[in-house]
């Protein structure tokens, strides 16, 4: 059975400076996490965000991934949403609203490949293996998808999925989280009957599922020959009133708390009152010989070092006897 | 099986709906703080005397109900206690002869409320703050010395080593006093506990101090510095550690590019002489500069993994 593989999230860490990201890529290492998964962005607030910005700040990509490694890590990943503008590319950027990158719209189809085509190249040079993408907009920005509109969106992710697998040997994972216009099981289902399994796969982010009322463990029992990435989070809170469907539910729900202000929607593994049962879903990982990589998460939390301690301690002390 | 051992000197502060705290405020925040120290991989702590006897006990029923607690969360010993007169008193003073037997009676006290928990290191400060000690004469070093052979006798009956850790701000700070210290206390009865980085703001270069003094060793506490106090700020009122005028912080976690202290020779030499045991890693207040000891300990823990062990482990 092949060992589980553990990696962090870089997206909790606010670490614009080489000394802060050589600490906090330290303090994963220190805990036993060996990847790492970094975020797509751009800006001065962003040195990791995508290659050029990479470039500027370690004089080139072969020199990040030396860096990466003195520290004693791998990239493992890289979250990208397409509908993200990006500086300097998107002229998006300066209206704050999203690229036309929609996998929903079959005219953006060829600009999402070329985007998504930039974080593959560099995930390949730094031997990453996976590119996290959210497969669809937000509920709140469009509402319930049509069926014939998950098959545009899988069409898309087919063909981001195809490039990215043959040309840079990266696989294409999407990523539901809670706000996701994809809702249900019935919803996931589709998403994968529609996509080619060669090409596209699954990312289970646990947290994300069971906030949008989703078991993660369901999921991935059902799912389990396409569950290609794995974020684990712990959460205390189901979003029971429905407000991912309200205007600007990132901010009204996910930053603001919602009716029910919870002031912190994601959590260590472990956490008093977690909803997700984690020894259930690394069994069933383990029964099906999953090997690819879990990043934990915690973001955003007081304290980045203790949230990535405390996970480390049930990853070693709970779920190791899983 | 591994010649070093790796403990936690305790100090810790943590987020709370009240602001930073330390986690022995309630037992939920103790669960969380020796999660973290676990998850790394430590398997000692270091303690306080006051707070083994005071606040622990009051947590969890008694010092033994305390270390019940640590071997439940993975941490199977308490390595050494820490016992110190920071400000000299009418009637608590290392250097003033007719506080000994009170000094004595103490530790004596502490020792009992020890007894069974196989404790390694009663870990004394040798005197009170360098400003109330000085003149730091010869018959200064004598007296002091005469207080921990009587008091390293007594520990030594409960299976416990008295060994002296030399704060920069004490009277016994330079290596001419740290060598008439060791002159007149009884290799028996008094062992030497290394602090890196008190040594090396003082002045003296631990490596050095601890090749002298390998054979009366007992311990480590493993902290940096990025400051020697080059003016004399040991011997300031009220307070050097937490009140120099020109240092807010002395203290700094092990692998930090800024620390003075050389850590692969000092680990080179405990491996040339054999040292077989506990050493602590320590990093006293991270939190004065806006850092926090969660991640000063996941930094240590790095240089530890990646640079240390890799010369002796």
């Amino acid at each position: 059975m092949p060992e589980l593989r553990w990696g962090y999230g870089i997206s909790q860490w606010n670490c614009p400076r080489r000394e802060q990201q050589e600490r906090a890529l330290k303090v994963m290492s220190a805990c036993g996490f060996r990847g790492v998964e970094l975020r797509a962005g751009s800006g001065r607030w962003s040195p990791l965000g995508k290659a050029d910005l990479i470039e500027l700040n370690f004089g080139s990509v072969k020199k990040f991934k030396e860096f990466v490694e003195s520290c004693g890590l791998q990239v493992a990943s890289y979250y990208y949403d397409p509908l993200m503008p990006l500086e300097g590319e998107d002229s998006e950027f300066w209206r704050g609203a999203p690229a036309r990158r929609s996998p929903l719209n079959p005219a953006d189809h060829e600009r999402t490949v070329a985007g998504a085509r930039a974080f593959a190249k560099l995930l390949s040079e730094l031997r990453g293996t996976c590119l996290v993408v959210p497969p669809v907009p937000p509920y709140w920005t469009q509402a319930a998808l049509t069926d014939e509109q998950i098959k545009t969106a899988a069409e898309c992710w087919n063909k981001v999925g195809q490039m990215t697998k043959q040309d840079y040997n990266i696989t294409t994972v999407l990523h539901v989280d809670c706000l996701s216009a994809l809702r249900s099981l019935k919803d996931l289902g589709k998403m994968m009957e529609y996509t080619d399994p060669k090409f596209v796969g699954l990312a289970i982010d646990t947290a994300e599922l069971t906030i949008a009322g989703i078991n993660p463990v369901d999921v991935y029992d059902k799912f389990h020959d396409r569950a290609k990435h794995f974020h684990f989070k712990d959460t205390r809170n189901v979003d029971e009133l429905g407000e991912y469907k309200k205007p600007f539910a990132d901010f009204h729900l996910l930053d603001e708390g919602g009716e029910k202000h919870v002031e912190r929607w994601f959590w260590e593994m472990g956490t008093a009152g977690g909803l997700v049962d984690f020894p259930a879903l690394v069994k069933s990982m383990k029964r099906n010989n999953y090997d690819g990589w879990i990043i934990a998460e915690s973001d955003p939390s007081p304290n980045p070092a203790q949230s990535a301690m405390l996970n480390a301690w049930y990853v070693k002390c709970v779920l190791a006897k899983a | 099986m591994s010649n070093i051992k790796w403990a936690y000197m305790d100090h810790w502060m943590m987020e709370s709906p009240r602001g930073l705290v330390e986690p022995n405020v309630s037992r939920q925040y103790m669960d969380q703080y020796m999660k973290q120290i676990v998850a790394l991989g430590f398997e000692g702590l270091d303690t306080f005397v006051f707070r083994l006897l005071g606040r622990y006990s009051q947590m969890f029923g008694s010092p033994k109900g305390f270390q019940h607690f640590l071997q439940d969360h993975g941490i199977g010993k308490i390595v050494s206690v820490f016992h110190a007169y920071p400000y000299a008193t009418k009637d608590r003073a290392a250097h003033i002869r007719a506080t000994h037997d009170d000094i004595f009676a103490d530790c004596a006290g502490a020792m009992q409320a020890c007894e069974g928990l196989g404790i390694d290191n009663f870990i004394i400060m040798p005197t009170s703050t360098y400003f109330q000690t000085e003149p730091v004469t010869d018959e200064t070093i004598k007296i002091v010395a005469d207080l921990w052979n009587r008091v390293g006798k007594m520990t030594l009956e409960h299976g416990i080593k008295t060994t002296s850790h030399h704060e920069f701000w004490c009277g016994i700070r330079s290596a001419e006093q740290i060598e008439k210290f060791y002159q007149y206390t009884d290799p028996q009865y008094v062992f030497y506990f290394c602090d890196a980085a008190q040594h090396t703001i003082a002045g003296v270069d631990p490596v050095e101090v601890y090749s002298k003094y390998h054979a009366r060793c007992s311990g480590f506490h493993f902290k940096d510095t990025h400051t020697v106090d080059t003016k004399g700020e040991y011997r300031l009122p009220p307070d050097a550690e937490l009140m120099a005028p020109s240092v807010k912080r002395w203290f700094w976690e092990i692998g930090t590019p800024e620390g003075l202290v050389d850590f692969p020779a000092l680990m080179n030499a405990i491996k040339r002489f054999g040292y077989r045991g506990w050493i602590s890693l320590e990093h006293d207040g991270p939190d004065r500069t806006g850092g926090n000891y969660a991640e000063s300990t996941c930094i240590a823990r790095w240089y530890i993994d990646n640079v240390l062990s890799k010369i002796y482990s």
